[in-house]
């Protein structure tokens, strides 16, 4: 199926050799993946193998780990390697689908690749990007999650867990009392039971047969809702109790991590599944990245941390950054609000763009990509639950639902089975995803590409008392994001920025932060260490520029290094005539 | 005073014999006890240090009723601390007791140590002795990881380390007006921080013994020590302190630890022989507060710290105040995460107070009496040439184990105190049982009511609080066999309350029929302490 729909890379080749029109362009594709519906783990990788083979020398695929059930956890890194080494441009960490049910994401990832380099060479904008930095793009966090939500019957957020079994009901046993397919529809719907009226709480909604309300006031209801399809497979009176997993691997990162009886899925321990120790494990070799956001599915948000109040507030002048960031994507992405986890949506500790930020000091956001905002084209508000029906009826012709069906339940007797199938609710129908995948992978190369761009701008020599000499040099930063944040500065994370000043002949006698314009003795002297190596520890902050300045003794040609960890570092030369 | 020190010194030089051998090699140790156990002790391997030695468990246990997995577990922890041989040592004591104990018994029929016997035929014990072999190996506090504790790029290169070639790291003193420090007048081998408030002056800076190795104008900021595992564990642990690692159990030897001790739901007690303690001192208590993890025991545990702690002091004849740390630490995970009470010393410490009454020696006094009588552990303060400070002095304590420092003779009865001890300690748990299981005809219907009643008669409640906090453990569980007949009212199964330590009960109640004859069986779990089962025909 995938096989038809991805046309062989030789013909596409060939097909590119014909002369190219203008009016044609980013409509003849090199690689043509139908972006309005979604992918299952099989045919992401199918999607990844085409990219790479498309654009062999910007696009390579490798395997950082494999899941619990040993699946590959592929990667995409997607750089110009003809302007310079990877390692040494800031990075960009994209992932997606940590959830398993959190599916859009993962093609919104390959999207972006897709996008940018089906691009390149024409937009210039996109080769700026390509040009300066480096993405590192894990589509699915959860490969095992994603494969058995496409596969298997689900609801819209089951499959959310890794599929590493755990004994929810403490009975010894593992996942051994999860949803049952009852009906065999290949659905997980709900379970109602009609009852005499007055005696349920819910009611058939009149003008959409097949919806449930939930009585209010004075109405009388005629049904009891049942919860998920399922029966009490292990005998213990309880139904659905002990379902896959329940580890939420989006709270088993390290930073304010806290056991499972403080954060409901926690794991036993920070980043004790394989998936989650794979990553961290490829993260922290990559000190370059600079920059990661982490696909979900639902709530129409742009996330950042903290996670918990206890943990206070970020330094003011990252907030400054995030709020920037944020509020372009708010621009970018109708609908969405940028907010901060712990206070607008709910407590999370072990969160991953709390790691890596609040651990690693990189600048990091959570889309939640869909929002029942976007069922429409201007949404100042929810839709009632009456224009939602209404919307499901006309736009989606009510296939949102299964149609209710009797059925005979060991526990419950006669009931019905029926209600909201899997696709509706967390993802977008197919003529929405397109522009949702769009949308979010743009807000990821803008946030991309105001990762840090540290220049040389300025070597000045000015003569000092004494027959010695100042040489100042002024660093820039092009860029929204400081080479390090407020807060690797605060905490110490990783290494400092440095600059440093050679030459033979000659001796550096101090050097420091220039104080006052028009006094050039007035230094503040770094205290420690070789004068010669200045040491930025809060490195160069988001468009501005900062100025050493050192004393020199001698004369002849030196040399001015920088070098960053999460911006590409620079060389330049002077002289002391 | 200095003369009253030597005079103590003289009394006390009878009974400190020279200090105790370390262990060479604690795996051939434990290979020699394991081929000697006739099986009792079986290794495996539960993972590689970040050097890549293999990290053994030893498993003890007798054939019994129940297969080892469902039998009541008992961890034990030593050699995390790479300074802590001691620990290490017990462990391995331990095993070579219950090798011995058990080999009595097959000897004697009958068995004079049956004890040990039937201990190991009912429980299991998971011995772990060197959870950090390349501390041990590399004489290191921690593990093989390098750090870069400057921040240079550099890792562990300006380490304190042996200047003037005696094999040992101490103290450089030297003369400096802006010091801190003065010679104790009292003392003049001992320096003590100057007492401004009582118009004293600094005289001298001190500092390890060090050089300027990497040039970068400091002494010995980039130790060589490692990741210290025990404090990697994920209990309140320091973020952002490169020595405790970069997050919790972000270590090959915690992760090890705590991998096997998850997939053992049938431990239920641990005991810690390394450098932390939570039996000298008074367990600290702590109140739930949000989301924030313990800082201290609950109310509710406290007595069992308390009495375990009173237990140990009796045992063992050791006493003193020691704060019980939780930041990281083997002990406060065990408790505090998996929910399992768990109890730590450090086995042995040098002392802190010498002698009685006007003779009494207290702190680094005590120290230094200690390190004289056994020879080892203090350098007299000598002239030495510094590359970069000219001439100072070194001398004074040396860094090393405090293990070392452990009078030979004194080890034997340590030991089979300690062994008692855990024999002692774990011989506390729950028991549950079921007290009464009745019936009752109602009228002439046929119908019956079934009473029971559950009881804990143990002195340890069903779960402890802290277990009961975390959920990982379920609580007794019973179940109804209706044996043919039918149930009219009531639930066939369930679970109890959390049943009290010494007479916690609950009763239940179920209203029945059935045939003539039926047999109703009530059978009550708790995992993996054992039940109890009833049955009543009507």
């Amino acid at each position: 199926m995938m096989r038809s729909r991805i046309l062989p890379i030789a013909a596409l080749v060939a097909a590119s050799l014909v002369p190219d029109l203008d009016a044609q362009r980013r409509q003849d594709f090199e690689v043509d993946v139908h972006w309005n519906r979604l992918h299952d783990y099989d045919e992401l990788v199918e999607i990844m193998a085409s990219l790479q083979q498309a654009w062999p020398r910007h696009v390579s695929m490798s395997s950082i780990g494999k899941s619990y059930e040993g699946r590959e956890m592929w990667i995409l890194t997607v750089q110009n390697p003809d302007t310079g080494p990877a390692a040494d441009k800031p990075a960009f960490w994209l992932d997606a689908n940590v959830h398993g049910n959190e599916v859009q994401g993962g093609d919104a990832a390959l999207y972006l690749v897709w996008f940018l380099m089906e691009n390149r060479g024409e937009v210039a904008r996109v080769d700026e990007v390509l040009d300066r930095v480096v993405f590192y793009v894990l589509p699915t966090v959860n490969p095992d999650g994603r494969a058995a939500w496409f596969r298997e019957a689900n609801t819209a957020s089951s499959q959310r867990a890794p599929r590493k079994p755990a004994d929810d009901d403490l009975d010894g046993l593992f996942d051994e009392d999860p949803y049952d397919d009852l009906d065999g529809d290949g659905e997980i719907t709900r379970m109602r039971k009609k009852v005499p009226m007055g005696e349920g709480q819910w009611r058939e909604s009149k003008e959409f047969p097949g919806v449930m309300e939930r009585v209010r006031g004075e109405e009388q209801g005629d049904y009891v809702m049942l919860g998920s399809e399922g029966i009490d497979n292990d005998g213990d009176g309880r139904i659905n109790e002990d379902g896959p997993g329940y580890y939420d691997m989006n709270r088993n990162w390290p930073s304010s991590w806290n056991p499972d009886h403080l954060q409901g899925g926690a794991g036993e321990y920070p980043l004790s599944h394989p998936e989650t120790r794979a990553i961290s494990d490829f993260i922290l070799r990559h000190p370059n990245i600079a920059g990661v956001q982490s696909f979900h599915n639902a709530g129409g948000m742009i996330l950042r941390g903290p996670g918990l109040a206890d943990y206070g507030e970020y330094p003011r002048a990252d907030r400054q950054v995030y709020d920037q960031l944020g509020g372009d994507g708010e621009f970018m992405l109708p609908f969405y609000r940028y907010m901060v986890i712990h206070s607008d949506l709910y407590p999370v500790a072990g969160g991953f763009v709390n790691w890596t930020y609040e651990g690693l000091g990189i600048l990091s956001f959570t889309n939640e990509m869909w929002s029942n905002r976007r069922m429409m084209q201007d949404a100042e508000r929810n839709l009632t639950a009456e224009e939602d029906r209404k919307w499901n009826d006309l736009l989606l012709f009510g296939d949102d639902q299964v149609a209710w069906k009797e059925y005979e339940h060991p526990f419950y007797g006669t009931i019905e089975i029926g209600g909201d199938r899997k696709m509706t609710g967390r993802v977008p129908p197919t003529w929405l995803l397109e522009e949702s995948l769009h949308r979010n992978a743009a807000f990821v190369a803008h946030h991309a590409n105001e990762m840090p761009e540290v220049t040389i701008e300025a070597i000045e020599v000015h003569d000092a008392p004494g027959g010695l000499h100042y040489v100042d040099v002024t660093l820039k930063n092009h860029r929204m994001i400081p080479s390090r944040t407020a807060l690797a500065g605060d905490k110490k994370m990783g290494r400092p920025d440095r600059l440093t000043i050679s030459g033979n002949g000659l001796e550096i006698l101090g050097g420091g932060e220039p104080l006052d314009r028009f006094h050039p003795e007035r230094i503040r002297l770094q205290e420690d260490g070789d004068p010669a190596v200045q040491l930025l520890e809060y490195g160069v902050e988001g468009k501005s520029e900062r100025e050493i300045r050192w004393l020199v003794s001698g004369r002849g040609a030196f040399r001015i290094r920088y070098e960053a960890e999460k911006a590409t570092d620079r060389e330049a030369t002077g002289v002391i005539e | 005073m200095l003369t009253t020190t030597l005079v103590l010194a003289g009394a006390l030089a009878a009974a400190i014999p020279p200090a105790a051998t370390p262990p060479q090699d604690p795996a051939a140790e434990l290979a020699k006890i394991a081929a000697r156990s006739d099986g009792l002790v079986t290794t495996s391997v539960i993972g590689r240090s970040a050097f890549g030695t293999a990290i053994e468990v030893a498993t003890v246990a007798a054939p019994g009723d129940t297969p080892p997995s469902d039998r009541p577990a008992i961890l034990i922890l030593a050699g995390l601390h790479g300074h802590h041989p001691l620990g290490t040592q017990l462990a391995l004591d331990h095993l070579a007791r219950f090798v011995d104990g058990a080999a009595a018994s097959n000897e004697e029929g009958d068995g004079a140590d049956d004890e040990t016997r039937a201990l190991l035929a009912s429980h299991v014990f998971h011995v772990i002795p060197v959870v950090n072999p390349d501390g041990q190996l590399m004489g290191r506090i921690g593990n093989a990881k390098a750090l870069d504790l400057d921040r240079d790029g550099r890792t562990d290169e300006d380490a304190p380390r042996d200047l003037d070639g005696d094999g040992k790291v101490t103290w450089m003193r030297w003369a400096d007006p802006d010091g801190e420090w003065i010679v104790d007048p009292d003392e003049p081998r001992l320096m003590r921080k100057a007492d401004t408030k009582k118009g004293e002056r600094g005289t001298h800076r001190m500092e390890l013994e060090a050089a300027d190795t990497d040039g970068d104008g400091q002494r010995g900021e980039d130790d060589a020590q490692g990741v210290q595992i025990h404090r990697n564990f994920a209990h309140r642990h320091e973020e952002f302190d490169r020595r405790t690692g970069a997050w919790p159990v972000s270590e090959p030897s915690t992760k090890a630890v705590a991998d096997f001790v998850f997939a053992h739901r049938n431990l239920v007690m641990a005991f810690v022989w390394d450098c932390d303690d939570n039996l000298l001192g008074k367990p600290k208590k702590g109140s739930p507060r949000g989301r924030t993890q313990l800082d201290g025991i609950l109310e509710d545990d406290l007595e069992l710290y308390e009495t375990v702690g009173k237990l140990y002091r009796e045992h063992t004849g050791r006493s003193g105040e020691v704060a019980d740390r939780h930041d990281g630490s083997a002990w406060s995970w065990l408790n505090f995460q998996v929910g399992i009470p768990a109890f730590a010393s450090d086995v042995w410490r040098v002392p802190t107070k010498l002698g009685e009454g006007d003779d009494a020696v207290e702190g680094e006094r005590a120290r230094l009496v200690h390190c004289l009588e056994v020879g080892q552990g203090f350098v007299d303060w000598h002239t030495y040439e510094h590359p970069e400070l000219g001439e100072i002095e070194l001398g004074g304590f040396v860094q090393m184990s405090d293990d070392l420092l452990m009078p030979a003779g004194a080890r034997e009865e340590l030991f089979a105190a300690h062994h008692a001890f855990l024999l002692d300690a774990i011989d506390r748990g729950p028991a549950v049982h079921i007290r009464e299981f009745t019936a009752e005809k109602l009228g002439q219907s046929g119908a019956h009511r079934l009473r029971a009643v559950l009881i804990n008669d143990g002195d340890l409640p069903a779960q402890t609080a802290t277990a009961n906090r975390t959920r990982r453990f379920s609580r007794p569980r019973w179940r109804l066999h209706l044996g043919g007949g039918s149930l009219v009212v009531g639930n066939d199964s369930g679970q109890t309350g959390n049943l009290a330590a010494n007479g916690g009960k609950e009763e239940l109640e179920w209203i029945v029929t059935g045939e003539p004859g039926t047999t109703f069986t009530l059978e009550l779990d708790l995992d993996p302490v054992g039940g109890d089962r009833k049955e009543i025909t009507r």
